[in-house]
């Protein structure tokens, strides 16, 4: 009988494997439907934002029209520029129903206007479930990185401590060689795993982003073979080395604890003693300040803002809306304030990341994490580039906008219609990181299958 | 007979610690579960001091900068508002609970009751999988035991050691007590510690903390003892008890907490302030001069004068009436965040009845109370700065009712006034303030229960075994 048929047959006449099969099918499964029906519900409370926007542009447009036309009186508020807003969204990138990474705490649909950037605009919207925040998602990511390892773990313990344990192993030592026989066996029950994997993960890549979404999976893959490699070469390893499949699975649970746990937090512990990243706190005191001062010395910046740019029209009469003007003034203020503040803390936060990134090079399941959340883009460098645009966007708003609102007019349909719309940064590929980790990982698994000790196993009985 | 039944206890017990000193895996997870225990309640500490010190800080900071304040209309320097900083929860350096997925600070400013902003989970990196005191008890705790007494019985059935005792006379339940005594006592390495520390944090909490970790370790003690006395072999119930421990630490959890967010999701941001805005453009807002309400009011403060105009008012109207929106406005705020805290409500308890795959969403529940850092305080918390925020409102409207009549907008007040609002101060309640979770320890107690009938099982079947 050919030898992998042979394999399969034994796997599935294994009833503790086949527990764990449909377990572990099972798992993925609600994994799959919980990451769509997420990215689902982000869609449509983005789809009811734009629509939302979209009806406040046309309600204004219309009022704007009207005044154009003549069959509406003139009114100051109508197309006054610091009351138009313009809506900000990240799309959320299909590959989030693999791993919602940071989409669920991330503001993700912002509106900037002459007052408010994108930070200030997500004022209000820390409502998501504490609950769900603070345990995390059960996504195909979470299903891969944390429990794909013990699936296997679970299939592949007692290789080949129960053939000893049965004395068996002689047996088999005879007819053919351990090192062959046992990689078949890792690889029919790895594949077990992973064909399921890469079909239920595929298929929600496809229902969430069609087939464009499958060279983005691919990517999303790839890292995960590798770490099924290492934990079969770890198994492999231990179960060659150990006396019993029980002292196997024992120190198997404990390697699993250690990389899954330990070494993230011993990792994560290091990089905030030495590169401390600043507080949510830090910057409040700064800002609060600036905006008190600003507050105070309103007439006097708004004075000082008009003398150094004759360049403008200024208006400075006192009509009803002349408070607007000043405190236009008075945002710039503190937003220059705030900038050396802001630069310091990016900059730490930079020093912080940086450092952690390489770190994360030692800890193979953080690295996976952050692959895994690069590829579905949602991961923090994502979410910045998205900020970043959104800064962008709102200091074109901006040199669009503070012309007309400094001299006091009002904005008609054809200038409304000529104001900037934000586009979204492209996700970045995240090709190389994806294929150097699944290069490192299968090379690591190479080693620790090259260390265990087949032939000394076959030798001894 | 006692003696002898006591002896036998003993004997059993000094037995099992024989063969845990000769079992170098057990050592060595013991040492590294202990160690990382302080560790990671070290780090607790560090944090939660960080915190303190900071919230303070910023505390003292916001009151300098708000009497620092010179001369404003009160309604401008109403919007510029205060904050009110979440002190540290008593004991959330064993447990921070979701502290970090709720915010440090509310802006009690004009017009809005906002949420606590500044969550620090906004700004971590992903973390594979949970890591304070309390969450590595949680897993920790039940590994060590499930290593520990995985073979205690099922190896010793292996072995033929129970045979052995059986035709010596030994009784069941003796060698059960002094097994489960074993296991107790290695629990008790950890709980101690525990119970100790948070005992001296604060006292009452620390006090339920340690009954109810304790009422953990036990379920995790006969669950372990149950399972290897159903076992036929050491090997069998090692990878039973490690796929039952896999399911009620690292599984259970997660999927019960987003299963409850399934089946009772949370209203989005987006419908949660369009439903305020809603509430509120159906009344008076303080700014709108065509508003109806706004009419009405204007006419009964008219009344109450006995005058016929606004001009003719010896007070501003328009404090009154920015005061009238504020109170409107609450009643939005109350009816909408009243229905943000039942679906806080409804999903606890859809994890408590998905609890039957795990007892940890109950022990988080009243790990978290005792801690101090469950929803339920973040929310007295935020109440309680909420109250402040109104009594603020009504403080700086009422001087602009009384005294903004004749220069109208223009209208400035002094450091004096703002010296004299109502200063923040917060003081986190003690546990019998709050509501305790009787319904997460009911269920922890029927774990207890269940477990503890099927270890019966195990005894009479055992005592069937060793009956002649």
């Amino acid at each position: 009988m050919n030898h992998w048929i042979f394999e399969l047959r034994l796997l599935a006449r294994d009833r503790g494997a086949r527990l764990v099969l449909i377990g572990w099918i099972a798992l993925l499964s609600y994994a799959g439907y919980g990451g769509w029906n997420a990215v689902q519900v982000l869609r449509v409370d983005q789809a009811r934002f734009v629509e939302a926007a979209a009806h406040e542009r046309s309600a204004e447009r219309e009022r704007m029209a009207a005044v154009e036309a003549g069959s509406a009186p003139a009114d100051a508020y109508v197309g006054f520029p610091s009351i138009l807003r313009s809506p900000v969204l990240l799309p959320v990138p299909a590959l989030a129903a693999l791993d919602l990474g940071l989409l669920d705490r991330a503001n993700l649909t912002l509106r900037v206007s002459l007052f408010n950037g994108p930070q200030q605009s997500a004022k209000g919207r820390e409502l998501q479930s504490p609950l769900l925040l603070s345990t995390g998602r059960f996504d195909l990511g979470f299903v891969a990185i944390v429990l794909l390892p013990l699936a296997l773990l679970a299939l592949l313990f007692a290789q080949p401590g129960d053939d000893r344990g049965d004395g068996r192993l002689p047996l088999l030592a005879a007819q053919t060689p351990l090192s062959a026989l046992y990689l078949r066996r890792h690889v029919v029950r790895m594949l077990a795993l992973l064909l399921s994997l890469a079909a239920i993960s595929a298929a929600t890549a496809l229902a969430a982003g069609g087939v464009a979404a499958l060279t983005g999976w691919l990517l999303w893959i790839a890292p995960m073979l590798g770490w099924a490699m290492l934990w079969s070469g770890a198994c492999a390893l231990l179960g060659s080395r150990t006396s019993s499949s029980a002292t196997a699975l024992a120190w198997l649970v404990t390697l699993w604890v250690a990389l899954l746990w330990l070494l993230p937090a011993a990792l994560d512990t290091l990089a905030s003693r030495l590169a401390p990243s600043p507080t949510a706190l830090s910057l409040l005191g700064a800002e609060r300040a600036a905006a008190q001062e600003g507050q105070r010395r309103r007439d006097e910046l708004f004075d000082v803002y008009v003398s150094d740019h004759p360049e403008l029209s200024v208006e400075t009469a006192q009509d009803a809306l002349a408070w607007t003007r000043r405190y236009y003034v008075q945002q710039r203020f503190i937003a220059e304030a705030m900038a050396p503040p802001r630069a310091a803390a990016e900059s730490r936060q930079a020093a912080h990341r940086q450092l952690r990134g390489q770190l994360l090079w030692l800890s193979p399941a953080q690295a996976l994490t952050a692959a895994s959340e690069r590829t579905a883009g949602v991961d923090l460098a994502s979410v910045s580039r998205f900020m970043t645009a959104a800064d962008a966007h709102k200091q074109a708003w901006d040199d669009a906008l503070f012309r007309p609102l400094l001299a006091g007019r009002t904005l008609g349909t054809a200038e409304l219609d000529r104001l900037p719309r934000f586009v979204a940064p492209p996700t970045v590929a995240a090709a190389s990181t994806a294929l150097m980790l699944f290069v490192q990982l299968s090379m690591l698994a190479l080693l620790l299958w090259l260390a265990a000790r087949w032939r000394v196993l076959a030798a001894r009985n | 007979m006692r003696t002898s039944f006591a002896l036998q206890v003993a004997q059993e017990a000094a037995h099992t610690l024989r063969l845990w000193c000769r079992d170098g895996r057990l050592l060595a997870l013991l040492v590294l579960v202990c160690a990382w225990f302080a560790a990671a309640g070290l780090i607790g500490v560090d944090a939660a001091r960080s915190w303190q010190s900071e919230a303070e800080q910023a505390a003292e900071l916001d009151h300098a900068t708000w009497i620092g304040q010179g001369a404003g209309n009160p309604h401008s320097v109403a919007h510029f508002g205060q904050y009110a900083f979440k002190p540290a929860a008593p004991l959330q350096w064993l447990d921070p609970g979701v502290t970090d997925a709720l915010g440090i600070g509310v802006w009690m400013e004009a017009h809005y009751q906002n949420p606590a902003t500044l969550r620090p989970i906004e700004s971590q990196d992903g973390e594979v999988l949970p890591r304070s005191a309390a969450a590595l008890l949680q897993w920790g705790l039940p590994l060590l035991l499930v290593v520990a007494g995985a073979s205690l019985w099922a190896g010793e059935r292996e072995s033929g050691r129970l045979r052995l005792q059986w035709v010596q006379g030994a009784r069941p339940a003796g060698l059960l007590l002094g097994k489960a005594m074993m296991l107790l006592g290695l629990a008790a390495l950890l709980w101690l510690p525990l119970a100790l520390a948070a005992w001296i944090f604060d006292a009452s909490r620390g006090a339920w903390l340690a009954l109810v970790y304790g009422l953990y370790a036990c379920i995790w003690v006969l669950t372990t003892l149950a399972v290897s006395m159903f076992s036929q072999s050491s090997r069998g119930a090692l990878a039973g008890l490690l796929g039952l421990w896999l399911l009620a630490t690292v599984i259970a959890p997660r999927l019960v907490a987003n299963a409850a967010d399934q089946i009772a999701p949370l209203a989005s941001p987006e419908a949660f302030w369009a439903s305020i805005r809603t509430g509120q453009a159906s009344g008076i807002d303080g700014h709108s001069s065509a508003d109806v309400r706004r009419a009405e009011l204007l006419q009964r403060t008219l009344t109450e004068y006995g005058v016929k105009r606004e001009e003719d008012l010896p007070i501003s109207f328009a404090g009154i009436a920015m005061q009238a929106g504020e109170e409107h406005a609450n009643t939005v705020y109350d009816v909408n965040y009243g229905q943000l805290w039942q679906q806080l409500e409804n999903q606890d308890r859809w994890r408590l009845r998905l609890a039957v795959l795990s007892p940890l969403p109950a022990l988080d529940q009243l790990s978290q109370w005792a801690a101090g850092s469950d929803w339920r305080h973040h929310r007295h918390f935020a109440d309680a700065a909420e109250l402040h925020r109104r009594e603020l409102q009504r403080f700086l409207n009422g001087d602009l009712t009384r005294h903004g009549k004749e220069h109208g907008s223009a209208y400035q007040a002094g450091p004096e006034l703002w010296a004299a609002a109502p200063r923040w101060s917060y003081q986190t309640p003690v546990a019998n303030e709050m509501a305790f979770p009787s319904a997460a320890l009911a269920v922890l107690t029927a774990w207890l229960a269940v477990v503890g009938a099927v270890l019966i099982a195990g005894l009479r079947r055992a005592q069937r075994e060793a009956s002649p």
